[in-house]
């Protein structure tokens, strides 16, 4: 193989407001989601890692897949994409794709991307685009009241499984990793600091980075509730002594841990990007957005002459 | 019939038709002839039967013919299948080293005066120092003795198609020579071509080159820089095609893991300001709906290449049909506005891709081209492309630099044409959404009445300015003639082709080739059909999809129609036959 291309930050770009602040985020339009619902915590934290990062409302761009997790795309001021049920990550991809340049956070729920949109989860991993990807992670289908997603716990009852759910319970991050995940991260909307330098660390990874933020739903999930969260959670970077490994990650993210870890679980710090890895572009240092034009074909016609 | 000479070589899978094909078209055009390649072959990697057939003319065209002047059978079933195909004063080739032909089959060869030429390849080709691969280069030279035309024209095709392997050059040379003198020594009549047709050395210019391939040139000219797909016949060859040339223009070709991918994928780079694509079949393409609706929504600019096969399901992988008109039409939830557009020559597969992207972008909607297996899968002869004649047309994109600085930009908002100015997300602008939801001029989720009415409006209201602005269809032949016929995609070369050969009978038609089909002209198209005493539709399919789309937006009944569903394409004598049996119903 040869040299990959350089490796391109995003985050190095001019920015839009000198000294970026929370109130600059600021959408006229008031959120609509339940009290107490994790989505409030998960939408400041992100506010606030742009603004820690110096990014203002037209430095990023934020796709939402829908749900929820969806509804938030027109609650905060900066450049926004909706697209559809479990397809927000070929969306980010694509928009990713054709301007490096620009910071993309995708957004979406446990919802959609596990049950119809999985393989674009799976398949995001193995290409590692450098998007950042936001899980809401509340184990149950909200916008549509209250039905079973492949994070539900097996046997719990929801109003489309009043017998509980026949499923095995799916596991997202032992799935990330076994389909090459380079960053893996636990968040958890009971601790916003946390939540938001993981979000910044994974902005700064040169790959595909997941954050699986566990989230509170008080509607419709009653089984995991804030303190049960609490009560289980650890930080896994607390001593310092954490074995960044596959193995260790895999290990401690399975469901029949008492204990709940959080924190970045997993990362591969020598990840080179899809784009970086793209040797056939060495001689293109720009963006695909900046390249369209005509192109002169006179040499390819040479092979049917 | 227009005097063609026509060849069909025929055997398994896997020897080495395709290349055979190649080699044959290239060498005609070195000996100043015209010729159009056609290929059939079932969904396999090795066995079935393969059939490469090349018709040879001094003049233009791009059709196929249901008679043959010479068969090259390299197996039995070959000659089973198509020994009947062969006309009087034919020839059958076959390799007597795979099979012998049994008496019946003699006989009735003999009585059409079928001249009947074994040969024993895999002997004539060890002979000469080759191996069992290069059988096909001795009937290639084999073949080229029966056409009467130089040798050297062959061996040196055959150095030029072997350059990045000199070392196998001389050994295929002499395999050719091999199969051209077997057949001076068996027989002394041979066909020469330049007898039944006057060489144009023009044709020496020329091109031989796929749909697939030219479309993909279109692609490349037209300055896409995406291009995200799911194999699928017949448009996988698009892919690999790509894949291999487009990278060399820095164009990322990234083979997604389904069709919902490759549209989320151009729908997303588009949003972000380079040019995007994606090819697939019907069914490829019917995973890709949702997000057709998308792009409507979003008025983001989306171009997809619909290759058609016969459905449903499965169907006829590897044969031709025009059956997902509808579907380019009415494909996705909602209403939104579309352009679906259908090249109908290797021309047209080469201009018509920059103008999709520019209609695309142009009005912020998606643009859907059909193409068949027949287009993208023949082989053509063809002048090179005129590059003078692709022009990118961006729309209105506001810049940093030209952007109002005292104004608000509201990224949907109301216009007189309903096509709202955009700006690319990480300009200095003006933030906004791009919602899949119903919403305002900034993008804002709305479920007010008013407000949702209006924007539904705006976007339907671009479908007028696209109507307005699309070109009329194309009219050929004699404008004023009193028969009519209206088609759309690859079937205009074999109705053109038609149409020359019925007006040296003095037998007058127009035909109406109708590029862009949706949003559909129905003024220039019902004129056209009034002017006619009689008026037909031809099309590759079962129901008449085009037809019935005329009915529904002329009220017209377009009641004479030649259609066909069985994976073939429609072959010229089959048109000739039906326009002269229109012309009986003038009378």
């Amino acid at each position: 193989m040869q040299e990959p291309n350089k490796v391109t930050s995003p985050l190095t770009q001019n920015n839009s407001v000198k000294n970026p602040a929370l109130q600059d985020f600021q959408s006229p339009v008031m959120p609509t989601w339940c009290p107490g619902c994790g989505d409030y915590a998960i939408w400041s934290c992100l506010k606030q890692a742009l603004v820690q990062q110096n990014l203002g409302p037209m430095d990023v761009l934020l796709c939402f897949d829908i749900g929820c997790n969806g509804n938030m795309v027109d609650k905060i001021n900066a450049y926004c994409l909706k697209g559809l049920h479990g397809r927000v990550i070929p969306l980010a991809a694509g928009a990713h794709l054709a301007n490096k340049n620009l910071p993309i956070i995708a957004i979406a729920g446990d919802g959609g991307t596990f049950d119809e949109g999985i393989q674009h989860f799976i398949h995001a991993l193995r290409s590692n685009y450098r998007i950042t990807f936001i899980l809401h992670n509340n184990c149950d289908f909200g916008l549509t009241t209250g039905q079973a997603t492949p994070t539900t716990p097996e046997g719990q009852k929801m109003n489309s499984s009043p017998y509980g759910v026949m499923e095995t319970r799916l596991n997202p991050l032992q799935l990330a990793l076994s389909a090459g995940a380079t960053f893996i991260a636990r968040g958890f909307t009971g601790n916003m600091s946390q939540l938001t330098e993981l979000i910044k660390s994974g902005m700064q990874h040169n790959g595909f980075s997941y954050i699986d933020v566990l989230q509170h739903c008080p509607t419709y999930n009653d089984f995991q509730d804030l303190k049960w969260t609490k009560d289980r959670v650890y930080n896994v970077q607390e001593d310092g002594s954490y074995p960044n490994t596959r193995e260790n990650a895999y290990k401690i993210t399975d469901y029949s841990n008492e204990k709940i870890p959080t924190g970045i679980l997993y990362q591969d710090k020598a990840s080179v990007s899809f784009l970086d890895k793209l040797t056939y572009r060495q001689n293109y240092q720009g963006i695909l957005k900046d390249e369209v034009k005509k192109y002169d074909i006179t040499d390819s016609l040479k092979e049917f002459s | 019939m227009p005097r063609r000479f026509v060849i069909k070589v025929t055997g398994a899978a896997g020897q080495g038709i395709k290349t055979s094909g190649l080699i044959l078209a290239k060498s005609l055009k070195e000996a100043g002839l015209f010729s159009f390649g056609y290929t059939e072959y079932p969904s396999l990697i090795r066995g079935g039967h393969n059939v490469f057939q090349i018709e040879i003319s001094d003049k233009p065209f791009a059709s196929v013919s249901l008679q043959l002047d010479v068969l090259m059978a390299l197996n039995e079933e070959s000659v089973r299948l198509h020994q009947q195909e062969l006309g009087k004063d034919g020839y059958l080739l076959f390799d007597q080293g795979a099979f012998n032909l049994n008496e019946e089959v003699k006989n009735a060869l003999q009585t059409r005066n079928i001249q009947i030429i074994a040969l024993n390849l895999l002997d004539m080709a060890r002979q000469s120092g080759g191996s069992a691969i290069m059988k096909n280069i001795v009937s290639l030279g084999a073949i080229w003795k029966v056409f009467g035309l130089d040798l050297a024209v062959l061996t040196k095709v055959i150095s030029e198609i072997f350059q990045k392997n000199t070392e196998a050059i001389p050994v295929n040379i002499k395999c050719a020579e091999a199969g051209f003198q077997a057949i001076e020594t068996n027989s002394t009549d041979t066909n020469s071509l330049n007898k039944i047709f006057k060489n144009n050395p023009e044709f020496a210019d020329y091109l031989i080159i796929g749909g697939n391939e030219a479309q993909g040139l279109g692609v490349i000219a037209a300055g896409v820089r995406l291009y995200s797909s799911y194999p699928m016949t017949p448009t996988s060859s698009l892919l690999t095609y790509l894949a291999k040339e487009g990278t060399k223009y820095g164009m990322i070709v990234k083979q997604a893991e389904d069709e919902i991918t490759a549209a989320n994928m151009v729908v997303g780079a588009y949003f972000n300001g380079t040019r995007a694509m994606c090819a697939t079949s019907g069914g490829g393409f019917d995973l890709m709906t949702e997000t057709l609706s998308l792009s409507g929504m979003l008025e983001t600019p989306f171009v997809a290449i619909i290759g058609q096969r016969p459905g449903p399901a499965t169907g006829l992988p590897t044969w031709t049909a025009q059956g997902d008109l509808n579907l380019a039409v009415y494909a996705g939830h909602g209403e939104f506005p579309r352009i679906v557009m259908a090249p109908g020559d290797i021309q047209e597969a080469f201009q018509l891709t920059a103008e999709a992207h520019n209609l695309a972008e142009k009005y912020q909607l998606p643009v859907l081209m059909l193409t068949d297996k027949f287009l993208g899968e023949s082989m053509y002869t063809t002048p090179v492309f005129d590059q003078e004649h692709v022009s990118l047309n961006r729309g209105e994109i506001i810049s940093e630099e030209n952007a109002d600085k005292s104004k608000t930009y509201l990224r949907y908002q109301q216009t007189e044409s309903g096509v709202s100015p955009r700006w690319l997300p990480g300009s200095k602008i003006s933030t906004f959404a791009a919602n899949s939801d119903e919403h305002t001029g900034k993008g804002y989720t709305t479920e007010d009445a008013q407000e949702a009415a209006a924007m539904q409006e705006k976007r339907m209201l671009k479908e007028t300015a696209v109507k307005q602005n699309l070109p009329d269809p194309t009219v050929y032949g004699d404008t004023g003639a009193e028969i009519g016929v209206i088609s759309w995609g690859s079937n205009k070369t074999v109705i053109l082709d038609a149409i020359a050969d019925l007006e040296s009978q003095g037998l007058k038609i127009a035909f109406m080739q109708i590029t862009y089909i949706w949003p559909l002209k129905e003024i220039v198209i019902s004129d056209f059909i009034k002017s006619k005493n009689i008026i037909a539709t031809i099309e590759c399919n079962y129901r008449g999809q085009l037809r019935t789309l005329i009915k529904q937006s002329t009220g017209l009944d377009i009641k004479d129609k030649l259609q066909k569903y069985n994976g073939r394409p429609f072959y010229i004598e089959e048109v000739v036959n039906y326009l002269k049996s229109l012309q009986v119903k003038t009378i």
